[in-house]
C-alpha cells in the first residue's frame, strides 16, 4: 500500500538534481514529514535507556517513501543525504525542546550508526553533538557534512564519496580525521 | 620528545579556542599525513613537522592519540573486500604530502607487485588496485577484460603449487570450491598464470568490508545483525559443506561483508595454499581461529568448521576474541570461555547457545550441521 507521499518521493528523486530547486525542496519537505511521523512514534516508546537508531529511521523512510525499482545507486545516496538533513534537525529539535522541558535533565542520547553496526557503547549526547558540528561546519564544512551524512544518514564511505563527488579514498583519510576530532570533542564536553 | 605535559595541556586549550579554519586545514594535512606512517614514524615526523609550533604539534598529538577506529588510514576502508589496504604516503595526492617527507623511502616500502592500469595474464586482466594483504597473500581487484566484469585476483604462494597450476591437489581444490554456488559463499573462477609461471585464483569480487576490519571499526555489532550475519554464515557454510567441501580457515578477515549488509565467505577450500602477509605458508588454518584438535593433526572435519563459526560469531557478538585470543593448541592453559552474555547482555539467548555448542572442546559434542547451528538461532 503505498502513500501519495510515497510514489511522489519516487517521483522527485527521479528528477532530482541538486540544480534543481523545487523538486529539492519539495523532497526535502516530504522526507523531513515522514521522518518525523516516523521519528515521533520511536520517541513516543522510548524510555531513559533507550537510544535510538537515526539510520534505521531513515532507512524505513526510504524504504516508505521510495519506489524501489526504478531508483539507481546514486538516487538512493541523495536520498539518504536528503534524509540524513532531515534527519539532523528533527533530533536536534526534538532534543531542545526535551531540554527546555525538563531543564536540562534527561538529555538525549542516540547511537551512532557507523554504517552497518550499531552499538551501544557509543552513544553520544545529541546536543554536544550538534554543537561539535556547528564548530567543526565553521572549520571544515566538508568535514561537517561527512559527519551528518554518515551519523545522520548511515551513509557507508562508498555512498558518501558519490555525494560528495571525492574518491573514496579521500573520504577514508577525512574520516579518520573527523572521528578523532569529534572524540576529543565529546570527550572534553563530558568531562566539563 | 616530551614537553611537560601540564603545560602543554593549558595551551592547547587555549589554541583550540582560537582555532582559525585555515588554521584546521593544516592540522588535517598533517593528520592524514601522520596517519600514513607507523607508529615509530610519528615522533619524528611531528618534530619535522612542527618545529617552532609546540601548539601545533600537541594539537596533532592530542588527536592522534583518541583511539584510531582505523588504526591506519586504509584498514577501515569500508570498501575492500579483503581487508587491510596498505596505503603507503606515496599514494598520497601530491598536495597532502609534507614537503619534508621522504617520498621515495615510502614508495619503496610499496609491497604491491602491480599497480593500477597494469595489464597482466596474457591482456586479460586490467589491474584496477589492491585489496588486501592480511592472511590473504596478495589480492587485487582487476578487470577481466573478455568477461567484462571485475573480479578478485588472488596471487598464490609460489611455493605450494610448485609454480605448476598442475599440481593435482591444487587443482582438486580449486575444483571442488568452485563447485559451490550460493549467494553466501564468494565465487571462485578458475586458476590462472602469468608468464613468469606465477599461480593466481580469480573469484567473485564483492564490494564490501572484511568482518575483521569492521569489527576493528565498530567494536561489536548488534545483537539484530549478529543473529543475520550468523544465519547467512550458517547458509553458506551449510552449502559448502553440502558439497563436500570445508573451509578449514574461517576467520573474520576472509569473510566480506557487501554494502547491503550481505555475508560472502572466501577462501574455501584453498586456505592452505593462501600466504601470509609474511611470507609464511600456514599449515592450514590460523592458530586463532582453529578447533582444537587441528593443532594434533586430526582430520579437519565439518565440526572444525563449525569450531571456528563459533569464534566468528563470538566475537561478532561481543567484539572480543574468545579465549581473550590465545590459541586452543594445547601449549597455553586453556582461558576460561566467558559466555557472550556476560560482555553483551542483550545477545538473543538462542545465539548464546549456538556459540557455546559450536565452541565445545571435544567435536562430537558440536552441532551436526551449520543447519543445525542455524536452528539454534532466534526468528
Amino acid at each position: 500500500m503505498k502513500s501519495s507521499r510515497s510514489s511522489r518521493a519516487s517521483q522527485l528523486l527521479e528528477r532530482f538534481d541538486p540544480g534543481e530547486r523545487y523538486a529539492g525542496e519539495q523532497l526535502f519537505a516530504d522526507v523531513y514529514a515522514e521522518l518525523r511521523a516516523l521519528a515521533a512514534r520511536y520517541l513516543h516508546r522510548e524510555r531513559k535507556s533507550h537510544t535510538l537508531q537515526p539510520t534505521a529511521l531513515v532507512h524505513e523512510a526510504y524504504l516508505k517513501l521510495v519506489d524501489q525499482t526504478g531508483v539507481d545507486w546514486q538516487d538512493r545516496a541523495h536520498f539518504l543525504a536528503i534524509a540524513a538533513h532531515a534527519m539532523r534537525q528533527i533530533l536536534v529539535d526534538h532534543a531542545r525542546r526535551h531540554r527546555a522541558a525538563k531543564r536540562g535533565g534527561n538529555r538525549h542520547r542516540i547511537a551512532l550508526d557507523d554504517s552497518l553496526a550499531v552499538e551501544s557503547r557509543r552513544d553520544v549526547d545529541l546536543l554536544a553533538l550538534e554543537d561539535a558540528l556547528t564548530k567543526l561546519t565553521k572549520l571544515d564544512p566538508r568535514q561537517a557534512q561527512m559527519i551528518e551524512l554518515r551519523f545522520f544518514g548511515g551513509l557507508s564511505i562508498a555512498e558518501v564519496a558519490k555525494v560528495m563527488a571525492i574518491s573514496k579514498r579521500s573520504v577514508e583519510r577525512e574520516w579518520t580525521m573527523v572521528r578523532a576530532w569529534l572524540r576529543r570533542e565529546l570527550g572534553r564536553g563530558d568531562a566539563a | 620528545m616530551d614537553h611537560g605535559s601540564r603545560v602543554v595541556a593549558a595551551r592547547t586549550r587555549q589554541g583550540r579556542r582560537g582555532m582559525s579554519a585555515e588554521r584546521y586545514a593544516q592540522v588535517r594535512r598533517l593528520f592524514v599525513a601522520a596517519c600514513e606512517l607507523a607508529e615509530s614514524e610519528i615522533g619524528p615526523f611531528l618534530d619535522q613537522a612542527c618545529v617552532g609550533d609546540p601548539e601545533l604539534r600537541e594539537e596533532l598529538e592530542s588527536l592522534l592519540k583518541q583511539p584510531r577506529l582505523t588504526t591506519i588510514i586504509g584498514t577501515s576502508s569500508g570498501d575492500t573486500p579483503h581487508g587491510k589496504v596498505l596505503s603507503p604516503i606515496a599514494d598520497l595526492p601530491r598536495e597532502l604530502i609534507p614537503a619534508d617527507i621522504p617520498v621515495d623511502a615510502a614508495r619503496a616500502a610499496k609491497p604491491w607487485r602491480f599497480s593500477p592500469g597494469e595489464i597482466i595474464a596474457a591482456q586479460r586482466y586490467k589491474i584496477l588496485g589492491p585489496l588486501g594483504g592480511g592472511g590473504l597473500g596478495e589480492v587485487y581487484r582487476a578487470r577481466d577484460r573478455i568477461m567484462d566484469q571485475d573480479v578478485a585476483l588472488k596471487f598464490l604462494a609460489v611455493g605450494q603449487t610448485g609454480g605448476d597450476p598442475a599440481c593435482s591437489r591444487f587443482v582438486s581444490e580449486v575444483a571442488t570450491a568452485r563447485e559451490v554456488a550460493h549467494p553466501n559463499v564468494v565465487r571462485v573462477y578458475d586458476i590462472g598464470q602469468l608468464a613468469d609461471g606465477e599461480v593466481f585464483l580469480s573469484m567473485e569480487f564483492i564490494d564490501g568490508e572484511d568482518l575483521a576490519s569492521l569489527l576493528r571499526r565498530a567494536g561489536r555489532l548488534s545483537p539484530e545483525k549478529t543473529v543475520q550475519i550468523a544465519r547467512e554464515l550458517c547458509a553458506g557454510l551449510g552449502a559448502a559443506h553440502h558439497q563436500g567441501v570445508l573451509h578449514r580457515d574461517l576467520k573474520p578477515s576472509n569473510i566480506v561483508i557487501d554494502a547491503d549488509g550481505h555475508v560472502h565467505i572466501a577462501d574455501f577450500g584453498i586456505a592452505a595454499f593462501v600466504p601470509t602477509a609474511a611470507g609464511e605458508i600456514p599449515l592450514a588454518g590460523t592458530p586463532a581461529f582453529m578447533a582444537p584438535g587441528l593443532f594434533h593433526h586430526k582430520q579437519p572435519s565439518k565440526q572444525s568448521d563449525l569450531y571456528a563459526l563459533g569464534l566468528v560469531l563470538y566475537e561478532v557478538a561481543t567484539g572480543k576474541e574468545p579465549f581473550g585470543g590465545v590459541p586452543a593448541d594445547g601449549l597455553q592453559a586453556a582461558a576460561e570461555l566467558v559466555p557472550p552474555s556476560v560482555l553483551c547482555p542483550e545477545i538473543e539467548p538462542g545465539l548464546q547457545r549456538a556459540i557455546l555448542q559450536c565452541l565445545e572442546e571435544d567435536p562430537s559434542r558440536r552441532p551436526e550441521s551449520a543447519q543445525a547451528v542455524a536452528a539454534l538461532l532466534p526468528g
